[in-house]
């Protein structure tokens, strides 16, 4: 009974709805003409993130120890991490990008771990955010691609080779539309995983205040392992986002 | 005698191998239940890619309708397309899982 009327209580007043969390509101208005871009909660947290990277990471270089220190050991790692990825990955002709893929994993795990601070907002678990980051990965692969190897070579390569010739239209359509499925797949798996988790956590946290002092440390409990669990989500999240960017800049460097 | 002592202490070790065995094979149970969000992951994996494919082939199609005027037959066309292109893609992700 008590449990029914709690439920209605937040359902009539909607304040506690596990989506509220992802809603946008602006903090400073700002439009030209009929464009709105006004300064949003959303461009807040992306701008704490990149502060946030950017000051670790300079707190990392700042000693240049011998023997590194915490924030230097953390910094040293993080690009020892993506290098040995980028290579391993897309080979030593792409160490040239480092910088830009060492940024976009920067900026993905910072903002997925910012996520997970209480009444933060998470960024990255909206697909116009990691939209934009792929588009523009897709956008810079393909002009690459096109830069390296020629506009024939390119688009000859989506024919795979050993087709039959009667296939060959069929074959190399279902290619350039799951060439062009990339940057959806690559946005959609960011953003679904952190929503699905956020989403998740909200709702079971829902429970715990639901069911009271009485039975609320079942939730509770399974709550602190999800949390973590959740923390894991977004480095590996983080990770798999650059990992992709590094196979389609290979796909890019080397077409077949 | 000592040695007499030492002699059956080679049993001691075959329990010992066989209680580490035990223990190794303890730990392979153990590991399906690891895999499970890894398992979840994939599965999450699999709907991405079919949705996306299906969706941008319904995108681009629409969008050639729209500009050519010739409303239902690119859409339809191009919907078969990224459907199939979805799958091309999930067969490739999974050829890549099975060979990791």
């Amino acid at each position: 009974m008590e449990v029914e009327a709690v439920v209605e209580h937040t359902a009539s007043h909607g304040a506690h709805s596990p989506l509220t969390q992802f809603e946008v509101h602006p903090l400073i208005p700002l439009h030209f003409g009929n464009l709105d871009v006004s300064f949003t909660n959303a461009s807040l947290w992306m701008v704490i993130a990149i502060f946030v990277s950017t000051f670790v990471l300079f707190m990392g270089v700042r000693g240049r120890k011998l023997v590194p220190g915490r924030w230097q050991s953390f910094s040293e790692i993080m690009v020892q991490f993506i290098n040995n990825t980028l290579r391993d990955v897309a080979g030593d002709s792409a160490m040239k990008y480092f910088p830009i893929i060492f940024s976009l994993f920067m900026f993905v795990l910072i903002s997925n771990l910012l996520g997970m601070v209480p009444y933060s907002f998470t960024t990255t678990s909206h697909i116009v955010v990691t939209f934009a980051l792929a588009i523009c990965i897709f956008v810079v692969c393909t002009i690459i691609a096109i830069a390296k190897h020629g506009l024939g070579r390119f688009l000859h390569s989506f024919l795979p080779e050993g087709t039959p010739l009667w296939m060959a239209p069929l074959m190399y359509f279902i290619e350039l539309f799951s060439y062009l499925a990339r940057p959806v797949s690559l946005s959609v798996r960011l953003s679904a995983n952190m929503m699905a988790g956020h989403t998740m956590l909200k709702v079971i946290a829902g429970f715990v205040v639901m069911l009271g002092l009485a039975g609320g440390w079942a939730p509770l409990s399974l709550l602190v392992v999800l949390t973590g669990f959740e923390i894991g989500i977004a480095v590996l999240q983080a990770y798999i986002f650059t990992v992709l960017t590094c196979v389609y800049l290979n796909n890019a460097l080397h077409l077949h | 005698m000592p040695l007499d002592e030492n002699l059956p202490s080679l049993d001691d070790l075959q329990k010992k191998i066989d209680e580490a065995n035990a223990l190794k094979g303890l730990k392979k149970e153990g590991e399906p239940e690891e895999e499970q969000p890894q398992n979840m992951g994939a599965a999450l994996q699999v709907g991405i890619e079919l949705v996306s494919g299906v969706a941008v082939g319904a995108f681009v199609g629409y969008f050639i309708d729209h500009w050519l005027g010739t409303m239902p037959l690119f859409f339809i066309l191009c919907f078969f397309l990224g459907a199939a292109a979805g799958w091309r893609n999930l067969v490739r992700q999974a050829r890549k899982g099975t060979g990791s």
